[in-house]
């Protein structure tokens, strides 16, 4: 569940006074989201970029002014670390969870109880990371971060309505994907989705333009 | 259930879609971020009946909004391993910042909190902290820097743009040269290269010429002017005035502009001609003397000039062979050495020895 905006505020301030307990919960919130979305990013290195962020969060905390919102400024540091380590890997974000990683993961039947929650967001993450980047940002930003259009556009920095096409765009690829998995058959879901990103390159399009235009 | 309702609006194909697309995407987002939320933590999540279709690629009747509720679960105790460590740099971090503030606190208002472990501070930040830590310290703190060096930028400006100023306006600047005089003051510090014997002090007509004329310092701000200009003089009196000369001759732009107009000119190598081998030419013998040798002579033992003429030649060093030299170049051109001689053929009228 998503913590109160004002209880973020609060939290903010606390934390900008010294409060430590105020900046784990900060931590606590953000955190998950941002790993995620530096997932999408930056790949098998985001633990690396989150650190980043959580020093320089710390660091210029002091200075937040309040005015984008917590969660925007500290999502533009992430992005920001995550672009800088990308110019220093002079590569491109590559497929983010590596398919090997995936298909590593033990089957949902052993572990029931994480699979719920752990596979599945892994797995989900990995289908919006196949996404073209600025869609998968866009999504990324409003379902998982918690941004709205707004905000998401100014942290990408692009207008709202471009950040909006990006959004709806993601979505509905990411639908012809799912329509797409469950018509061959039900396999283990981390199968599927290492699969995703070659089906957006094979057919999702042409399936897409038969079920949504 | 919102997320059912969120995708078969979802579903639909024109308007509504757009609309569905945001509440599907709220919602999920509500989903997001549960701080500190373990998975048992589940009745915080609306859909405790669709936690079994949470992974992807199970059936679910609403699959994009199972991806997505997915992707935005609550966190698992592996995305925070890096707690301990955010706040450990936090803490760090904090500590530094009471360490340089608090200093300045204390040394403001007396505050006795941590004091003493404070490390020195610079002194350009003294008295600008306010508190260790407090909210936004670092903004107003940053404003006033900002703010004191648009103050120091504003004063150089303004330092720099007054001394251009007063410079532009005469204020700083050395007076014009509307007196030959002082123009040759420009000519001080080059050291004269011929064996111009004008370079000698102009204003001290008294001073014996036992003065080392190289230094310059016989007249008090009256300098020799540049050989160049004084040979321009020289050459252009003797053309413009010369007996077979055509009269009307251009002056030098050089002369132009160290007498200040073109009409100055001749009055200003006059003067010149005057303040140095005039004295000569005053001494009765200066004529002969030029017309006899080549410069050594001239003047030599007579009047006044001799004095000026000799001194700057022998102490300049050049020695007997320069003058000779240039003895001898005078010859050819009448200029050079007898400075004297120029004037002198005016005066004389044309008892040039050319």
């Amino acid at each position: 569940m998503r913590i109160a905006p004002n209880d973020l505020a609060a939290a903010v301030r606390s934390a900008q006074d010294g409060d430590e307990e105020a900046f784990r919960l900060l931590y606590r919130t953000l955190q998950p989201g941002l790993l995620r979305y530096l997932t999408v990013l930056v790949g098998a290195d985001a633990e690396d970029v989150a650190s980043e962020t959580w020093l320089q969060i710390a660091r210029d905390l002091h200075s937040f002014a309040g005015d984008p919102g917590f969660r925007a400024w500290a999502t533009r540091i992430a992005r920001n670390r995550a672009l800088d380590h990308l110019r220093r890997q002079r590569r491109r974000p590559a497929l983010p969870v590596p398919v090997e990683a995936l298909a590593d993961l033990p089957a949902a039947e052993d572990t029931a109880d994480r699979a719920d929650e752990g596979l599945g967001t892994d797995a989900a993450i990995a289908l919006i990371a196949s996404l073209p980047r600025t869609e998968a940002e866009a999504v990324l930003l409003r379902a998982v971060i918690g941004l709205d259009a707004e905000s998401t556009a100014r942290v990408l920095g692009k207008r709202p309505g471009a950040v909006r096409t990006a959004t709806h765009r993601g979505l509905r690829r990411l639908a012809r994907l799912l329509a797409q998995e469950a018509a061959p058959g039900c396999r283990a879901g981390a199968d599927r989705v290492t699969s995703a990103p070659a089906d957006v390159r094979s057919g999702a399009d042409v399936e897409a333009g038969r079920a949504w235009r | 259930m919102a997320l059912r309702r969120a995708w078969t609006g979802f579903r639909r194909p024109g308007r509504p879609e757009a609309d569905a697309a945001e509440r599907l995407l709220d919602t999920a987002a509500e989903t997001a971020g549960a701080p500190g939320h373990s998975p048992g933590d589940a009745p915080l999540r609306p859909r405790g009946e669709t936690a079994p279709h949470h992974r992807v690629g199970v059936p679910s009747p609403e699959p994009l909004a199972e991806l997505l509720a997915a992707a935005a679960a609550p966190a698992r105790p592996d995305e925070l391993a890096g707690e301990e460590a955010a706040v450990a740099a936090f803490r760090a971090i904090r500590q530094a910042h009471d360490a340089a503030t608090a200093q300045p606190a204390t040394a403001a208002r007396a505050v006795p909190a941590a004091a003493d472990q404070t490390p020195p501070v610079p002194p350009g930040r003294a008295g600008l902290g306010r508190r260790a830590w407090p909210a936004g310290a670092g903004r107003p703190r940053r404003r006033l820097t900002a703010g004191a060096a648009v103050w120091v930028a504003v004063a150089v400006a303004t330092i720099t743009t007054g001394a251009a100023v007063a410079a532009e306006s005469g204020i700083l600047k050395p007076t014009p040269p509307s007196d030959p005089t002082s123009t040759r003051s420009r000519a001080t510090t080059a050291a004269p290269p011929t064996a111009s014997p004008t370079t000698a002090p102009v204003e001290a007509p008294g001073v014996t010429p036992s003065g080392t004329p190289g230094a310059t310092p016989a007249g008090p701000t009256r300098v020799p002017p540049a050989p160049s200009v004084v040979g321009k003089c020289r050459r252009y009196l003797a053309r413009n005035a010369g007996p077979g000369r055509a009269p009307a001759k251009t002056p030098p732009p050089e002369l132009v502009e160290a007498a200040g107009g073109a009409a100055e000119v001749e009055a200003y190598c006059r003067t010149l001609q005057e303040a140095d081998p005039g004295r000569g030419r005053d001494g009765a013998g200066s004529g002969k003397g030029n017309g006899a040798n080549n410069g050594n002579g001239d003047g030599k033992g007579k009047g006044n000039g001799t004095g000026n003429g000799t001194g700057p030649g022998g102490n300049r060093g050049r020695g007997g062979g320069s003058t000779n030299g240039t003895g001898t170049d005078r010859d050819k051109r009448c200029v050079t050495p007898g400075t004297a001689r120029p004037v002198r053929p005016r005066r004389a009228g044309g008892s040039r020895p050319e």
